[in-house]
C-alpha cells in the first residue's frame, strides 16, 4: 500500500533556502510549501495543518522557537524540525525542550534533512 | 645536487637558550595551526560552491571572518618570530580587512562573470552563490579583488617567520673548524660524513647520542650515518648542512644560498607543540620527498609544507624519511 504523502511547511526569511529545498523535498512526491516569514506560515497553517514544519531560528517578528510554540500549540502530532545557521547548545536545547523533533545546524545537504524528516514520518504512522 | 651525506655543521643548543627555542617553536607552530584553519576555510568554501549543501548569507559571513581571525592570529606570530617585517604583514594585513569588507559590502549583482563562472549556471542566480564564488576568489586571489589575496598574505607571513625563526640564531661559521660559543651555551660542532660516516673533525669519534638532539638523530638514523669511518672530503659534490640542534627541536639549512631549503622541526612530545616545517626554495620540488600527510603550499618564493603530526610517532618516522631523502638519496 502507498504511503501517505507528506505535507511540509519551509520557513526560512532567507530565499534561497526555501528555493532550493523545495525541489529536493518535492522530489519523493511530498507537498512542500515554502514562506519567509513566520506569521505567513501560521496564517496558512490555520487554513490547513501540515504534517512537518521545518523553521530558521533567527527571523524578524517571529523568530523559529515561537514558530515552534505555536505550530505545537496547534496540532501535537506535527513534527518540527529546527535548521539554523547560528547553532549552538544553547539554541538546540531550547528547541528540543520545548518539543522541536531535531535540530539541524546550516549548512547541511537536502539528504541529511531527508533522514531527518523519514523518521519524523516513521513516528507520525505509529 | 647532492648524492650524499655532505659536511654537515651542528650547532647543539642547550641550557639557557632551550627555554627561548621552544617558545619561539610554540609560536612558529600556532602560526601553522592557524595557517591551517585558513585553508580549511578554503576548502569549506570551495566545497559548498559544489551547490549540495544548504546555506544562507550568514554562512558566507562567518566564513569570512573565521578567515580574517586566523589570518590575523597568523600574522601576529610571524610579526614576533620576525619583528623587522611586522610593518609590511600589518600593512597588508589591513589592506585584506578592507578587501574583506567590501566584498561582503558589494552588490552581489555586480560580481565578475570570471567569479561566478566557477558556479553550475543554474546556481548563478543566487547571491548567496556569487557572495560565496566572491569570498572564495579572494582567498585564492583569483578574484582580482582590490587588496591582493588572503592566502598570498598567509604564505608571505609564514616565509618572513620561518627567516625570523632562522635568522635569530643564525651564526656564521669558519669553514672546518670546531667552535664553542662564549658562554658555553651553545656548542659548535663540525661533522664530516662520507660514504654513510660520520665523525666529528677533529677530536673524539661522535656518536649520535652525543647529538642530544632527538629530531637530528632521527634524521641521521633515517639517512643511515653512523659515527664510523675517516671522512675523505674532497672527492664527491658536497652539499654543506647547518644545523641548530637542541634536545627536542631542530633548525636545519643548507650552506648553499640561505632560501634553499630550511627545516624546523619540534619534538618535545606535548600534546599541540610538536611539528615539522620545511620550506624549499622555488628552484625545489619537495613533493618528490616529503612524506605523505603534509601540507604543501606554492608561493612565489619557494614551498612550504608542514606536518603538525597525529602522534609523536608520526613525526618521528617523518623525520626519519626526510633524513633518508635530505641526506642520503635526495638530488635536491
Amino acid at each position: 500500500m502507498a504511503e501517505k504523502k507528506l505535507r511540509i511547511m519551509v520557513i526560512d526569511d532567507e530565499s534561497i533556502v526555501g528555493k532550493r529545498l523545495k525541489p529536493a523535498l518535492e522530489k519523493t512526491g511530498d507537498t512542500v510549501e515554502i514562506f519567509e516569514d513566520g506569521k505567513s506560515a501560521m496564517a496558512r497553517f490555520d487554513e490547513q495543518p501540515f504534517d512537518i514544519v521545518v523553521t530558521d531560528v533567527r527571523m524578524d517578528e517571529m523568530d523559529g522557537i515561537e514558530v515552534l510554540e505555536q505550530v505545537l500549540a496547534r496540532s501535537d502530532r506535527t513534527k518540527v524540525i529546527i535548521i539554523t545557521g547560528y547553532a549552538t547548545v544553547e539554541v538546540a536545547r531550547e528547541a528540543l525542550t520545548k518539543g522541536a523533533f531535531d535540530f539541524i545546524a546550516k549548512p547541511f545537504k537536502p539528504a541529511d534533512l531527508r533522514a531527518v524528516i523519514e523518521r519524523a514520518a516513521r513516528q507520525l504512522r505509529q | 645536487m647532492i648524492s650524499r651525506l655532505n659536511p654537515l655543521h651542528i650547532l647543539i643548543g642547550r641550557g639557557a637558550g632551550t627555554t627561548c627555542a621552544r617558545i619561539q617553536a610554540l609560536r612558529f607552530r600556532n602560526l601553522l595551526e592557524n595557517a591551517r584553519a585558513v585553508y580549511d576555510c578554503l576548502r569549506d568554501g570551495e566545497e559548498k560552491l559544489g551547490g549540495e549543501h544548504i546555506f544562507d548569507r550568514h554562512f558566507v559571513v562567518s566564513l569570512v571572518d573565521a578567515v580574517l581571525e586566523s589570518l590575523g592570529k597568523a600574522v601576529f606570530d610571524a610579526c614576533i618570530l620576525s619583528p623587522s617585517s611586522a610593518e609590511l604583514l600589518c600593512s597588508l594585513y589591513d589592506r585584506q580587512k578592507h578587501a574583506s569588507r567590501g566584498l561582503l559590502l558589494e552588490d552581489a549583482a555586480a560580481r565578475s562573470e570570471t567569479e561566478s563562472s566557477v558556479l553550475r549556471p543554474e546556481l548563478r542566480e543566487y547571491p548567496e552563490f556569487r557572495l560565496l564564488a566572491g569570498a572564495v576568489a579572494w582567498l585564492k586571489g583569483s578574484g582580482g579583488t582590490n587588496g591582493g589575496d588572503a592566502l598570498g598574505l598567509l604564505r608571505t607571513a609564514i616565509e618572513h617567520a620561518a627567516h625570523g625563526l632562522q635568522s635569530a640564531r643564525e651564526f656564521r661559521v669558519p669553514h672546518r673548524t670546531i667552535r664553542l660559543a662564549a658562554g658555553g651555551a651553545l656548542n659548535l660542532l663540525r661533522i664530516v660524513s662520507h660514504g654513510g660516516g660520520l665523525r666529528a673533525s677533529p677530536g673524539p669519534e661522535l656518536a649520535l647520542r652525543d647529538l642530544r638532539s632527538k629530531p637530528l638523530g632521527l634524521m641521521l638514523i633515517g639517512g643511515d650515518c653512523r659515527p664510523a669511518g675517516d671522512a675523505e672530503s674532497g672527492k664527491a659534490e658536497l652539499r654543506e648542512w647547518y644545523a641548530l640542534a637542541g634536545e627536542e627541536k631542530l633548525d636545519l639549512w643548507t650552506g648553499r644560498g640561505a632560501g634553499d631549503l630550511r627545516l624546523h622541526a619540534s619534538l618535545c612530545g606535548q600534546a599541540g607543540a610538536d611539528f615539522i616545517f620545511l620550506f624549499a626554495g622555488a628552484s625545489i620540488d619537495p613533493g618528490e620527498f616529503v612524506p605523505e600527510g603534509f601540507r604543501m603550499e606554492r608561493g612565489e618564493l619557494g614551498t612550504a609544507c608542514w606536518s603538525l603530526g597525529g602522534t609523536g610517532g608520526d613525526l618521528e618516522n617523518d623525520l626519519m624519511r626526510l633524513g633518508r631523502w635530505l641526506f642520503r638519496t635526495a638530488s635536491v
